[in-house]
């Protein structure tokens, strides 16, 4: 004899069974840094910067990235901020990478950071990244991350980044 | 659960059922304590073994973690077939109630 179960009720069986998960893991934020910082294009009123970040996903689960809004400053001053549709996955325990492309008009928005990016060609610059990632999971609440390191302007007009430290956001 | 979810599952944002079972997954190590309120909006079946359920789904709960849940509602557009004696969920859509689902 067939046996035929109602659809509804079994949906609602599986949220109410979803809503009884008890547990003290909570979701942790991604591991973020400035990997490199690629100059892609430079014109006297517009400069194009490719930023490639490394992020390392601690969950024991993927996280599906929708949306990603960031800033970096170099030696405190406001080097970028924006925001960009995504649409990757972060490995469960894992790393991957992920690159913005962002155009600028130092001259006229921040001539200083012309100095500290001339600068940074012979020195280390600080630099301070924060964000947050939106994750593509209902209920889920976006995800901040912040890291502070080190960058030196490579020859080539690419820059490499040495991390040294780290702080999460609360 | 993951015996409700059909091992055809797609749906538009490119997930599959092992997708699902990682949203799953994100969940139960996520919440300590969290209530689901749910609300039928429809249910259209189509002969024998297809049907569609519109949901409305709100959360109400705390969490011991560092972040929360969001307190919007979701509404949910479900895709179920019938494989056997069991309805499967096929595919769904969701988004933020008022907002776009896909």
């Amino acid at each position: 004899m067939a046996r035929y179960t109602n659809p509804v009720l079994l949906l609602l069986a599986a949220f109410t069974l979803s809503g009884c998960a008890v547990t003290q893991l909570a979701i942790e934020s991604p591991l973020v840094s400035l990997k490199r910082v690629d100059v892609a294009e430079v014109g006297f009123s517009r400069q194009t910067f490719v930023l490639s970040f490394d992020v390392i996903n601690p969950n024991p689960f993927s996280l599906p990235i929708n949306h990603v809004s960031y800033g970096v400053k170099l030696d405190k001053q406001r080097f970028a901020s924006g925001e960009s549709v995504a649409s990757f996955s972060i490995p469960a325990n894992s790393d991957g990478e992920f690159a913005i492309s962002v155009d600028l008009d130092l001259l006229r928005t921040a001539p200083q950071l012309l100095y500290i990016v001339r600068d940074s060609a012979v020195h280390d610059v600080a630099y301070e990244l924060s964000g947050k990632f939106g994750v593509d999971i209902p209920f889920v609440d976006s995800v901040p991350f912040q890291y502070n390191g080190d960058i030196r302007l490579q020859a080539g007009l690419v820059t490499r980044a040495t991390n040294h430290s780290s702080d999460k956001t609360p | 659960m993951m015996a409700l979810i059909s091992p055809s599952y797609s749906d538009a944002r490119g997930n599959e059922r092992d997708d699902v079972e990682n949203m799953f997954r994100a969940y139960f190590l996520r919440q300590n304590n969290i209530k689901l309120l749910t609300k039928i909006d429809a249910v259209r079946v189509f002969g024998e073994d297809a049907a569609e359920l519109d949901l409305t789904v709100g959360m109400a709960g705390t969490n011991d973690g560092v972040f929360g849940f969001s307190a919007n509602a979701y509404a949910f557009e479900m895709e179920l077939v019938r494989e056997g004696d069991d309805w499967l969920l096929i595919s769904a859509r969701w988004g933020e109630v008022g907002g776009e689902i896909h």
